[in-house]
């Protein structure tokens, strides 16, 4: 499994006045088993290189491969595409429309053609990855669950497809704290069971440190960076002048490094810091040494 | 009666809200006969038995899970739902006299969660009309008030665009300018900032506190506790109840049960009770990035000598 | 992109014609439409083709811009043509088969098609040249009258002004619904009528909800704001009578008269 995208460029409004590249020569590759985050400022071109990964866009110039196949060519067929990329667009509880949460998951794995007990096999298994208990929610109408549970039922619909590729634009966006963790969590464990590429975009620097492996930073249009998020997360100067920031703790270690304060690995995460922070002024003396930083492989 | 009497006017509590209850499904009595479900439904109570006061020029923050109550009780303060039991006074109304019901909401702003959804014009300038023009006020005073909060939240060279074309956070800004140019004592902001990116809501929360400055009562529903941290006073909801009221400092001491509630700690009170339990010897006073970095470098000084 | 589509279609320009007081241009246009009712002939056409260059002219909006508006309706004016030629009787040109094209048939079709085509480009001049917004306002003026007699004047004109305000949010969702959907396999585009018809469910249902979402957060947000219908109500955008204004009924007037003497006189 793996994805290729090679000089990919899309123009919104060609010809027009105000054209636009909203993605402007991207190239990277991503191999199985990798989680990787996607950040930059609204308006960076983020969400329109996502919806070229699964061919709901077409691009200007450039190609996609996925595995061998070359998506962006003419006639791949799109199934072939959908089976392989799943995308969950931001606020997707804002597309469920089926009389029962069963029937909505089982719409991806309808539209695949499968039969109808490979369609409920794959719907049963979804809603354990997202953790909604079938027996609870399978005939309940999608529009009577809370805003969380609404929200892992459309995340459910694009898993039962069992894509290798799974995209998240913004999944935790306008939850609450518990929620938030809820889908977090949910992701990680999707991830576990089912392997493949998860790729998350989000704004929550956060939640970028403690998830991904690898971090995709897009500026205008272009891919700006790429690499680990220790890396991309220690030039604060350059995310700030794009309109991003780091993790908070990143932030927090950096006041305190100016402070002379400085830790010799990067931190990432409260995980990071509590430990760094134990270890140079707790008074118990830090068996943190010892630990394996969170995110630093 | 001139509406004047019954301006309530005995301390300095802009709300005061007395044993609140709000029960979702009433007037459905009906189901109430019907079944043990229905019963439970119909006699919801989202809000129960809540007493709040908030003084006049204050911001507090009210904050709770989702379903916690707090959109619910927003809304009892402004008298777009009246209470089925208890009362509200605002801004020296009583919420259940039907002839201060404008009163109230011209006194009360009231700016939602979703950008999209509360502008009502294709012209930002005349959206910010709409309330004035909904009061009364002549057309000259209308055009010197866009003027004066449009500038206030630095959208007044945006008049003219059309809302759809905005970011988000301008979009609320727009709607912040609306509720101004109807002159509140009080604004209510419910999740202002919920669908926001970072930027945009860095915008909404800079606006909030410049009107707090300028002596606007605040009143801020939110999930994000960072938001929550300059505030005067912090109301915890739970199930529709008061779960905590304090001040930040107060509120962010008992660590633990704010996370049992459900809820997450701001990063750096986060991090102030995981060093603790380190056994690094950090004061649960520290609120913000800087006071907590300048107490961790105070003892990073003291170990090395 | 779906976002820029512009209800009605206006071209923002600074001209008199923009800045004419949408009431009066509300008017005038029914006036136009009436009197291409009341040209006779192709002399009467050349005052009308002066009369609406001059304005076209003074609106300068590009005639490009004007001759697009006419594309959608081209099926449309063909078809008159067609008919108004065949089915017309009177002294035959050319005849093959059963199908006759007559000297009248011919006069018939021209005058029919150049009607239409005069009556598009004067409606369209209307609202390229107004904002939807003023139109509102001067429809609201315009009807106020009728408010005595149980019309709900204001009520309309709200409802027109949050069409105006959301439906570019509702092509927005349109947009965001029907790629999620495509991400789920569905398929919008092959199939015969009825599969099409069934593939639009899973569109128009959450486009649905949507709708009455925001109907809902806009009713609260309107009346946190004081909205109480149209009674004690001042306008930020009163409309006002001006000098051009003026200026543009004398031409309007000159015009009609030159329609109308021509019409009986010549």
């Amino acid at each position: 499994m793996s994805i290729k995208a090679e000089n990919l460029t899309h123009i919104y409004n060609k010809g027009l006045a105000y054209e636009t590249k909203a993605v402007d020569d991207v190239s990277f590759t991503a191999e199985d088993g990798e989680f990787i985050g996607i950040i930059g400022h609204t308006g960076s071109g983020k969400s329109t290189l996502i919806q070229h990964l699964n061919g709901i866009l077409k691009p200007e110039s450039g190609r996609i491969f996925i595995d061998d196949i070359e998506i962006t060519s003419k006639n791949v067929k799109m199934t072939q595409i959908r089976k392989r990329v799943g995308l969950v667009f931001q606020y997707p509880e804002y597309q469920l429309f089926e009389e029962t949460v069963l029937r909505d998951i089982s719409f991806g794995p309808k539209n695949l053609g499968l039969s109808d007990d490979e369609v409920v096999e794959r719907a049963m298994e979804a809603m354990r990855l997202v953790g909604l208990d079938f027996e609870t929610y399978a005939e309940r109408s999608p529009f009577e669950l809370s805003g969380g549970q609404k929200r892992r039922a459309a995340i459910a619909g694009v898993i039962a497809m069992r894509p290798d590729v799974l995209i998240l634009d913004e999944p935790t966006a306008g939850l609450d704290p518990k929620a938030h963790e809820d889908i977090l969590n949910m992701i990680r464990s999707v991830k576990e069971r089912a392997g493949g590429i998860v790729v998350l975009v989000s704004h929550n620097m956060g939640d970028i440190a403690e998830m991904t492996d690898r971090v995709l930073v897009m500026d205008g249009g272009k891919l700006v960076r790429d690499g680990a998020p220790a890396e991309i997360f220690a030039d604060e100067e350059f995310l700030k002048g794009i309109g991003l920031g780091v993790p908070p703790a990143a932030r927090m270690a950096n006041v305190l490094a100016a402070g002379g304060l400085a830790s010799d690995r990067s931190v990432l995460t409260l995980g990071d810091l509590t430990d760094f922070l134990a270890n140079r002024l707790g008074g118990a003396g830090g068996g943190a040494d010892d630990e394996t930083p969170e995110v630093s492989r | 009666m001139g509406v004047d009497g019954l301006r309530y006017a005995e301390n300095d509590s802009i709300i005061r809200i007395e044993d609140l209850v709000f029960a979702y499904g009433r007037e459905n009595e009906d189901a109430e006969a019907d079944s043990s479900r229905a019963r439970t439904d119909a006699t919801f109570n989202a809000v129960d038995r809540v007493s709040i006061r908030v003084e006049r020029g204050s911001f507090t923050s009210v904050i709770g899970r989702n379903g916690s109550g707090k959109s619910t009780l927003a809304k009892n303060i402004n008298a777009l739902l009246l209470p089925t039991g208890g009362r509200a006074f605002v801004a020296g109304f009583d919420t259940a006299d039907e002839t201060a019901v404008w009163e109230i909401r011209q006194r009360v702003g009231m700016v939602f969660q979703n950008p999209d959804n509360q502008l009502v014009s294709a012209v930002v300038e005349d959206d910010v009309a709409f309330g004035p023009e909904n009061l009364g006020v002549a057309p000259e005073e209308i055009r010197e008030r866009i003027r004066v909060s449009l500038s206030a939240v630095d959208m007044y060279e945006h008049r003219k665009m059309a809302p759809h074309l905005l970011s988000g956070g301008q979009k609320q800004r727009v709607a912040i300018a609306g509720v101004l140019a109807m002159k509140p004592e009080i604004i209510i902001f419910d999740e202002p900032t919920a669908m926001l990116d970072p930027e945009g809501r860095a915008e909404v929360m800079d606006i909030i506190k410049r009107l707090h400055d300028e002596k606007i009562t605040v009143v801020l529903i939110t999930h994000f506790m960072e938001e929550t941290v300059t505030s005067d006073r912090i109301v915890i909801m739970d199930c529709g109840r008061v779960a905590m009221e304090g001040t930040p400092a107060e509120i962010f001491a008992r660590s633990d049960e704010i996370e049992s509630l459900g809820l997450k700690l701001p990063f750096v009170v986060e991090l102030s009770a995981r060093l603790r339990e380190r056994g690094v010897p950090v004061p649960s006073g520290l609120l913000t990035e800087e006071a907590l970095s300048a107490h961790l470098l105070a003892l990073n000084g003291k170990a090395r000598n | 992109m779906i976002r820029d589509i512009t209800i009605g279609q206006y071209y923002p320009e600074y001209s008199k014609i923009h800045k004419l007081d949408p009431r009066l241009k509300i008017v005038v246009t029914l006036v136009y439409i009436v009197s291409l009712f009341l040209v006779k002939d192709f002399i009467g056409y050349a005052i009308v083709f002066a009369s609406i260059g001059l304005v076209v002219a003074m609106s300068k909006v590009p005639i490009r811009f004007i001759l697009r508006g006419l594309k959608p309706i081209f099926l449309i004016i063909a078809f008159t043509f067609t008919l108004n030629m065949l089915m017309t009787k009177g002294t035959i040109l050319w005849s093959w088969g059963f199908v006759r094209i007559t000297e009248e048939g011919l006069y018939n079709a021209v005058f029919m098609a150049l009607r239409l085509i005069f009556l598009i480009i004067g409606s369209s001049l209307l609202t390229l040249t107004t904002k939807p917004i003023k139109l509102t306002d001067g429809i609201e003026s315009l009807l106020k009258p009728f408010k005595k007699m149980g019309l709900p004047v204001h009520e309309l004109a709200m409802m027109m002004t949050i069409a105006l305000r959301f439906i570019p949010t509702l092509l927005e969702e349109t947009d965001k619904i029907m790629k999620a959907q495509q991400a789920r396999g569905a398929d919008f585009e092959t199939g015969g009528l009825i599969k099409r018809a069934k593939a639009m469910i899973p569109l128009l249902i959450p486009l649905f909800v949507g709708a009455f979402r925001i109907a809902q957060d806009l009713a609260m947000a309107m009346e946190a704001r004081c909205y109480h219908g149209g009674e004690g109500r001042t306008k930020l955008n009163a409309l006002k009578f001006r000098g051009r204004d003026a200026a543009a009924i004398i031409f309007v007037v000159i015009y009609l008269s030159a329609v109308v003497a021509e019409r009986i006189f010549v």
